[in-house]
């Protein structure tokens, strides 16, 4: 016991060697003593004069010295060594352990599967939401290729090979969203993460991997588009039965309708109409959100579509002896989606023609670049209040002016407008003055991107 | 007039198909009806009317079901049918196009003698 905790505390075998040369040494020099008067001062101190003693004495004290000094040399060196690792104690030591320890728990047991990946897609190491969101054990997710797992969507898979690319060469994936058959068969979605080491690095599970379990949130989105769906047939039955009553009442020729009543008649037709119109516009709104609105590209003639507008509001014009004036470049085909134009730029006339005093002039240019269209629709109307300009796009905005000119309006117009134009690839812009006018400036790639 | 024309409006809903009947009545062209899909399937198939006017969600049987039921069929198949319906999602329009649909209607969109006049373009 004595034994262990001494050398505990010497810690080094060499301070132990180093001490026992010391002593070794120490008596060589005193029973030596008499010579090395002899050989220093050249006294003759003593009897000692046989030359075999004098050489194994001079060996042994020589290398005494030479081992101590060595022996010191390397315990210094050891020591020195020890200083300049100065900063790692028995404290530090147990805080890395911890903290490993602390990572390890957080790996462990986050809500957020972790998984490492080969470059193939193999699973390393999945963490316990790993292997609940996959529906199986640390074994059989560890023999499972991730890849796999993905569903193709409509592509026939060309987002999972460009997937796989990405990985092999250690591009990062950023919340990309999958859709994954799980070990145990069911349908489940998620956003996939996936951050990699440096391509050339030796480690070969060196593709960390996050996915957020999205699958409720999916869900609830179907359920949502289904509802609009049922919606949008449920509330358009009554509207259409309506509608169709009255436009008997108002055509038959087998009924007496008087002239008071077939007023009021109209009165509710029109009344239904913008119910109906609002029920379209409602529905367009929430599909644009949810994101399930998908354009659908087609060439298109700009100055045929803007002709087809003109034609559609031609009594509006004419009720308010509106002055069109419509240029627009020869080289007028767009690669676009045809509804989503021609809303928008519907949206846009019908506004200039509504805010706008009688007799006022309209103003619609198409010009054409290579790659870029620009559409301006330019009216000479009220214009918009410059306190009200930075909200004219948010949904349900409806100027201050404008409600006076005319208390019909959705203030969805504006806003489902620049959402159509934003889908399309492009940007919208206006400048307007008070009492002077407004102009809207469409900017469109002359083929939509995805086209 | 010689020999009155036939349209079968296949509706579930009792109040449009009621409003229609009058007007094709007035109109001169006599009038079938069906209050689904499979009932209006086999109206069609007996009564061979000239024109089908054709709802889509419908319940036994919807609108697209019944139109591949009469592909199969050799009068079937050269029938004009005139969808109209309220789902106007753009999913429903894509569905009727690839189905080799020449007309689509949206109820809300047309006024009745706009229904009229489509049938009449038909019977020509």
């Amino acid at each position: 016991m004595m034994v262990s905790e001494w050398l505990a505390k010497w810690k080094s075998v060499e301070w132990i060697i180093l001490a026992v040369w010391f002593v070794v040494s120490l008596a060589l020099m005193v029973f030596a003593a008499p010579l090395s008067n002899l050989i220093i001062f050249g006294v003759d101190t003593g009897t000692y004069s046989a030359a075999l003693l004098y050489r194994v004495q001079s060996i042994i004290l020589a290398s005494g010295v030479l081992i101590a000094a060595s022996t010191t040399g390397i315990a210094f060196l050891r020591y020195w060594r020890q200083q300049s690792n100065k900063g790692v104690t028995k404290e530090m030591v147990t805080d890395l352990m911890l903290s490993r320890e602390q990572f390890r728990q957080l790996y462990e047991n986050s809500p957020v599967p972790y998984f490492l990946m080969d470059d193939t897609g193999v699973i390393r190491n999945p963490n316990r939401a790993t292997l609940r969101f996959l529906g199986g054990t640390a074994e059989q997710c560890s023999a499972t290729n991730f890849f796999s797992l993905l569903r193709e969507g409509d592509d026939g898979g060309s987002e999972t090979s460009l997937m796989r690319t990405k990985v092999e060469r250690g591009f990062p994936i950023t919340k990309q969203e999958v859709n994954i058959t799980t070990l145990t068969g069911t349908d489940r979605w998620g956003l996939v993460s996936i951050y990699s080491l440096d391509k050339d690095s030796q480690i070969p599970y060196k593709h960390l991997v996050t996915l957020i379990d999205v699958t409720q949130e999916k869900e609830s989105d179907m359920v949502k588009t289904d509802f609009l769906l049922l919606a949008s047939h449920q509330l358009r039955t009554p509207l259409t039965t309506i509608k169709w009553y009255i436009d008997y009442l108002l055509t038959t020729k087998t009924l007496q309708v008087t002239d008071d009543m077939r007023e009021y008649l109209e009165q509710i037709y029109v009344g239904n109409e913008r119910m109906i119109e609002l029920i379209t516009t409602l529905l367009t709104v929430s599909r644009i959100e949810m994101g399930t609105l998908a354009p659908e590209y087609k060439r298109l003639h700009v100055k045929k579509l803007i002709e087809d507008i003109l034609t559609e509001l031609a009594p509006e014009i004419l009720k308010k002896s509106i002055n069109i004036e419509k240029t627009i470049n020869k080289d007028d085909t767009l690669t676009t989606d045809r509804t989503m134009l021609r809303i928008a730029i519907h949206n846009l006339c019908t506004n200039a023609i509504k805010y706008s005093p009688v007799g006022a002039t309209v103003s619609i240019d198409g010009v054409f670049t290579p790659s870029r269209a620009t559409i301006t629709v330019r009216d000479t109307g009220y214009g918009i209040p410059p306190a009200e300009q930075t909200k004219i796009f948010t949904k349900m905005f409806r100027a201050s002016n404008a409600r006076q000119v005319s208390a019909n309006g959705t203030g969805l117009g504006l806003y489902l407008t620049k959402a159509f134009i934003e889908k399309l690839g492009g940007t919208m812009e206006f400048t307007s003055i008070l009492d002077e006018g407004t102009t809207f400036t469409i900017d469109l790639p002359r083929v939509a991107p995805g086209a | 007039m010689s020999d009155p024309h036939t349209v079968l409006i296949v509706d579930d809903e009792e109040s449009l198909v009621k409003v229609l009947e009058r007007k094709f009545k007035e109109e001169g062209i006599e009038v079938l009806t069906a209050s689904n899909g499979r009932e209006g399937l086999d109206t069609a198939l007996s009564e061979h009317p000239d024109v089908i006017l054709l709802d889509i969600m419908m319940p036994e049987m919807d609108g697209f079901d019944v139109m591949r039921h009469l592909q199969e069929d050799d009068w079937g198949k050269n029938v004009p049918i005139i969808l109209l319906t309220n789902s106007s999602s753009i999913e429903t329009v894509a569905r009727a196009v690839t189905t080799g649909m020449s007309e689509f209607l949206v109820k809300t969109d047309m006024r009745l003698d706009d229904v009229v006049s489509r049938v009449k373009e038909r019977l020509d």
